[in-house]
């Protein structure tokens, strides 16, 4: 497996027409749901999924590949523009991207971000292609007691990265593996957590519980706390894209995003806003007028949203070799294959070499499409913007409990929905990141089922988790992991304080 | 509701129309017990008696290793309460929650709790109207519901874009992507 031959078969195809079709589609729709205020790619994601219903698993997975990146630079739009980062990658680039936009200066922030996206987007998936069967050939040699030990390490990184406060990412992370206990344990037969209600025993859908907790609660959150029922936009009509000058300041920032997104997506990093921070404060540290950082210095949005898009791809590394999602933006597409019955994982690249190959052959199409797109387009996706807020809100909330109730068609999930949402309400108001709730309870059966596996392989004894060096080494890293992170963010936030820009204390909006 | 403070050490100058969240809280509000995100703290305990209730009610395992349906339920709820614990500890303490306000135009510190409410029960309507007189009542009924809450209460506009809206999320579902919602009194006539 060399990935090269099996990568031109995935371009045959995702190039018929009816998937290029698919491709287009979703970065269409993807943009279009993106760029709304507060919406972020895995909320996209998830409130699109409806869509895909009926179609057959390649062409739905061609239409998820344009849906993610269509939501990502949907999420740079708005941030530049409106100031709204929808998601946490986007909050640096709301920062000199939104100052550019004042400034007169919006078509360039929005044309860096966009030609920087699809540098870092393209660069990332070839690695990604490179990447995956070699991983999945590390990948088939684990047990369950390495992929137990990979989960952890998944958990404890995205609870105590997502957001400022560990405490409350590990809250989090405990009410989603909570969650995720919810109906017929897998092994025994046994109901768990189903409170005499027969819908329960299947399990609280993944699905609803993002759009729960993201636009219901979203919804909620806006409602209860709006200031003004209009957003102040910055125009960019009639401006120029990018000056020489532009270009000149813009490409070395572009490759360092891409150098830093891509690594540290593969690992569990606790997903797109440690990239981000880094590359910013990298940038602004090379610049040779760092005083312009925080005040509409294009390189501040050249290199994180770089790196928020090569971070993007990275995460499909251990998503598709491993079956680990390291973001609720994997996660989602998590929920994705397992809605196909497919499980992501060493041997997936086997089984369905079409669906993979073909999925990362759209994710390089679906780049050059959006770039073809969005810097024409983005004058409609403005006029999304101009959409009163009501309304808009109005719709998202139809479009959350459309996609519930259409999964079973019952009225109960409607219900369940709105106390889920009622949740995300009081976790974003209170501080708590809503990202952890969500990888817990979609990798929390996982990691169970591979905890109970490796004990039944060797009867009982709890030795056998740290048992092969792989475990030991993951565990190793982890207690590593736990204080590095500790120090980057003393760091991020002392650079922060420096510009004067806010703190991102929670990665809620995040969707 | 509590209002909102910044944790030690996070406070930085908040950008946008309201700057509060860098703003240290006036002495009233710092004096003031943070009973939303204890009751939160309580809620994250209650769950995890919960888990570990229901945990101990399942029966013990058949399989080789001893290791039944209740031992992962087991491990997640001490966590979850260990957790719970050091959080209301933690609250006590001043340690407070910085509340999202990444979308801009909100300020959390000001909570409407009408419009809130008028959107729960916008999507509690939606709920019962689904199965009593079909999808595009229910959805016109929830997207009014929640526009109004936010806002836009023209008496005649709103109502028809409404309808619009339902009607066109409605037929696109069934005929555009084939998939089936209650036609409710419609039923037939479509």
């Amino acid at each position: 497996m060399d990935g090269i031959s099996e990568l031109l078969a995935g371009f045959a195809v995702a190039l018929t027409l009816t998937n290029l079709g698919y491709a287009l589609i979703g970065t269409i729709v993807g943009t279009m749901i993106g760029v709304l205020p507060g919406i972020g790619p895995a909320l996209t994601i998830a409130l699109l999924l409806p869509l895909t219903y009926g179609l057959e698993p390649a062409g739905a997975f061609i239409m998820f590949a344009g849906i993610y990146y269509g939501a990502m630079y949907g999420g740079s739009t708005t941030s530049i523009l409106l100031k709204t980062p929808g998601e946490s990658g986007s909050i640096i680039t709301a920062i000199d991207g939104n100052k550019m936009a004042r400034a007169g200066r919006g078509a360039a922030a929005l044309a860096t971000a966009a030609i920087g996206s699809f540098l870092a987007g393209t660069i990332a998936t070839g690695l990604l292609a490179v990447a995956a069967p070699r991983i999945v050939d590390l990948a088939v040699r684990l047990g369950a007691p390495d992929y137990l030990a990979l989960m952890v390490l998944a958990f404890m990184c995205v609870g105590s990265l997502l957001g400022g406060s560990m405490l409350r990412g590990f809250a989090s992370l405990g009410l989603g593996l909570a969650i995720g206990l919810v109906g017929i344990d897998f092994q025994s037969g046994q109901a768990r957590l189903d409170f005499g209600l027969v819908r329960l025993l299947d399990g609280i859908d993944t699905v609803l519980l993002i759009v729960g907790l993201f636009a219901i609660g979203e919804v909620l959150y806006v409602a209860a706390h709006q200031q003004a029922s209009t957003f102040g936009i910055a125009s960019v009509a009639g401006q120029r894209w990018m000056t020489r000058d532009d270009w000149r300041r813009s490409w070395k920032p572009w490759l360092r995003g891409t150098a830093i997104g891509f690594p540290l997506g593969t690992i569990p990093a606790g997903g797109s806003e440690v990239p981000t921070f880094l590359s910013y404060s990298l940038e602004r540290r090379l610049s040779r007028r760092p005083e312009e950082f925080g005040n509409g210095a294009i390189e501040g949005v050249a290199g994180p949203e770089a790196a928020n898009n090569a971070n993007a791809a990275g995460a499909l590394v251990p998503l598709l070799t491993l079956g680990i999602p390291t973001s609720a933006t994997a996660a989602v597409i998590l929920v994705a294959f397992q809605q196909y019955g497919i499980q992501p994982g060493p041997q997936l690249l086997d089984t369905e070499p079409a669906l993979v190959w073909g999925l990362i052959a759209s994710l390089f199409i679906g780049n050059a499409i959006l770039l073809v797109l969005n810097l024409p387009l983005v004058g409609l996706w403005v006029k999304m913007l101009h959409i009163p807020k009501p309304y808009l809100y109005a719709g998202i909330g139809l479009f959350a409990l459309v996609g519930a109730y259409a999964v079973n068609g019952s009225s109960f999930d409607v219900y369940l929905l709105l106390v889920v949402g009622v949740l995300g309400y009081f976790m974003r108001r209170f501080g708590f990141p809503i990202a952890p709730l969500i990888v817990g309870a979609i990798l929390g059966p996982l990691a169970e089922l591979q905890l109970r596996r490796a004990l039944d392989i060797a009867g009982g004894d709890l030795t056998t988790l740290v048992s092969t060096p792989f475990t030991v080494t993951v565990y190793s890293l982890l207690a590593l992991v736990l204080c590095v992170p500790a120090l980057l963010r003393l760091r991020t936030r002392r650079a922060q304080q420096a510009a004067g820009i806010p703190t991102p204390d929670r990665e809620s909006s995040t969707v | 509701m509590t209002s909102p403070t910044d944790q030690p050490g996070t406070a930085g100058p908040v950008e946008g129309p309201t700057p509060v969240g860098g703003v240290p809280p006036t002495g009233a509000a710092r004096g003031r017990i943070a009973w939303g995100e204890l009751a939160f703290g309580g809620l994250l305990s209650a769950v995890a008696v919960t888990v570990l209730v229901d945990a101990a009610g399942l029966p013990a395992s058949t399989s080789a290793s001893g290791v039944g349906p209740a031992f992962f339920p087991a491990i997640v709820g001490v966590a979850l309460l260990a957790v719970a614990a050091a959080l209301i500890v933690a609250v006590l303490r001043g340690h407070r929650g910085t509340p999202d306000e990444g979308e801009g135009d909100v300020d959390p510190s000001r909570t409407q709790v009408r419009p809130a409410l008028l959107v729960v029960g916008a999507v509690l309507a939606h709920g019962l109207l689904l199965d009593l007189a079909g999808y595009l009542v229910a959805a016109f009924v929830a997207f009014w519901g929640i526009a109004y809450a936010l806002g836009a209460r023209h008496p005649v506009r709103t109502p028809v874009i409404s309808l619009a809206v339902a009607a066109v999320v409605y037929l696109g579902f069934t005929y555009g992507l084939g998939i089936d919602l209650p036609a409710g009194p419609l039923e037939g006539i479509g």
